[in-house]
């Protein structure tokens, strides 16, 4: 049973693609999308475990340099629409 | 920490597999048209009588296909198991079963439309070479897209209207191609016209009803899988084609299939089976990524055709006219093509992406169902956090993601606050 999660990031200006490039090196990390509003990017990842998800939050995402703040939501349930 | 091969997402092979599957289920289009219209064009020319023996071939090859999917197997795929073969082509398919109720109603519609799309097939490919073809079947996009209009209350976006055009337009071109040696007009009017009406219509009402058989739930709750549908359409299709061809059989058609079986069983089989492939590949293709990407990469086959036409033409006599090789007659097809693909391109990339990140009433029942209702919405996560629910949503354009949170979503009842956050740029 794998554990899907949102993270939720604030950026410092002028490095947005400096830390989607180094995000899009985490094989965990399915999508990366750029966005407007109250955040500058949204990763959604997948994982094995919680115990995996705070790995590679703590050992790999925060480790990225132009990162100011990240929000994690876990994902309860998920509904695909066909 | 899991080893980097055991991890449930492997990046580079789920994507190459993704495109692998979309193009090649494009490509293996175009081989089976070649086929077809190889058989059509040396040996049966009657189309009704070539699409009934086709068809017949057809359910024979695809009930053993489906036989061999039901092969048990037990194996762990993207963190689910799987126990048969079909299993890891469509999630849904367990065994053959008979569509009942409303399900069976729709199969048995989208089977009569699809019956007459497949007829009018043969008698275009009678009419036509293979390489024009497939830009013919694209111009049931229009009919889609119109019908999509028409159902939201909303005027076509540009780019919706640029698609049109341009599909419009390589069609009518495409056909040009192969009329331009016909001294008068009427070949090339019997040809639009059935191309505009009956031909795409009947290909519009199959998919309506394909994808209405699909998104029905039975009495048990479970929704009916593609290769179910495959087959049980593929039956109606066959009795349509053996009707359709009655007339045919008392003017000798029998007696053409009795002399010619032998050279064309082979084709015909390779053919059916190219058929089944192709549609199968398409359905895994689109449990494994966008629809969108999956439509775009299979149009492919608007273009690959005329190449491979042209090399199947060189070594098969008789499969294309002399005129085939006149620069005119190039030009144009490779012209009508490239619009008609730019066209389907367009439509199937162009569209906007949005996440709304919404917070839900303390106290209101939640009701899932009334937001996967939603024509835009492609999916949506309860999430931990400051919001409660996670939408992704993808539509045409802007104005129409504002219609869709302003008039629908916003107004649920058990929806206290919606934040939109539009996607500028997306890795996947």
């Amino acid at each position: 049973m794998t554990v899907s999660a949102y993270i939720f990031f604030i950026i410092k200006l002028g490095k947005t693609q400096e830390v989607i490039d180094q995000l899009r090196k985490i094989p965990e990390i399915v999508s990366v999308a750029v966005v407007t509003g109250e955040y500058d990017v949204i990763a959604k990842v997948i994982v094995e475990n919680l115990e995996e998800l705070y790995e590679i939050a703590t050992q790999r995402i925060h480790m990225i340099e132009g990162i100011e703040d990240t929000q994690t939501a876990v994902v309860e349930k998920e509904v695909l629409i066909e | 920490m899991i080893a980097p091969e055991s991890r449930p997402v492997s990046k580079f092979r789920r994507k190459s597999t993704f495109y692998s599957l979309s193009l090649i289920s494009g490509i293996i289009v175009s081989v089976y048209v070649i086929l077809d219209d190889y058989v059509n064009k040396i040996y049966i020319s009657d189309p009704y009588i070539l699409g009934a023996y086709e068809m017949v071939v057809g359910v024979i090859v695809s009930l053993v296909l489906v036989a061999l999917l039901h092969i048990p197997i037990r194996k762990k795929l993207d963190g689910k198991w799987f126990y048969n073969i079909g299993y890891f082509f469509d999630r849904n398919f367990r065994r053959i079963r008979f569509p009942q109720g409303r399900i069976g109603i729709y199969t048995l519609l989208a089977g009569f439309f699809a019956s007459g799309s497949s007829i009018l097939y043969y008698v275009l490919l009678e009419r036509n070479d293979a390489s024009v073809i497939m830009p013919f079947s694209q111009f049931v996009l229009i009919y889609l897209l119109l019908g999509d209009s028409i159902s939201e209350k909303q005027k076509p976006v540009l780019v919706e209207l640029q698609s049109m055009a341009m599909i419009a337009v390589g069609v009518i071109i495409a056909t040009v191609s192969n009329n331009i040696t016909s001294s008068s007009s009427s070949s090339f009017l019997v040809d639009i016209f059935l191309i505009i009406g009956p031909l795409s219509l009947c290909s519009a009402f199959y998919i309506f009803f394909q994808k209405k058989a699909l998104t029905t739930k039975d009495k048990e709750g479970k929704v009916y899988d593609s290769i179910n549908l495959r087959i049980w359409t593929m039956m109606i299709i066959t009795i349509g084609h053996c009707l359709a061809a009655i007339p045919s059989y008392r003017n000798g058609g029998l007696a053409v299939v009795r002399e010619y079986w032998q050279p064309t069983l082979f084709p015909v089989i390779l053919s059916m089976l190219l058929v089944f492939i192709a549609v199968v590949f398409y359905t895994r293709a689109l449990t494994m990524g966008k629809m969108s990407i999956v439509r775009a990469l299979k149009s492919v086959s608007v273009v690959s055709t005329l190449p491979m036409l042209a090399i199947a033409g060189i070594g098969i006599p008789g499969l294309v006219s002399v005129d085939f090789w006149s620069n005119t007659n190039i030009v144009l097809k490779i012209s009508g093509s490239i619009l008609i693909l730019i066209g389907v391109i367009a439509l199937a990339l162009s569209e906007t992406r949005s996440i709304l990140l919404a917070k839900v009433k303390q106290g209101v029942k939640i009701s899932p169902e009334e937001l996967s209702k939603l024509k835009g919405v492609e999916d949506f996560s309860f999430i931990t956090g400051i919001y409660d629910i996670l939408i992704n949503i993808k539509i045409r354009s802007i104005g129409k993601t504002f219609r869709l949170i302003e008039k629908s979503i916003a107004k649920l009842s058990w929806i206290e606050d919606v934040t939109t956050l539009l996607v500028m740029k997306e890795y996947e």
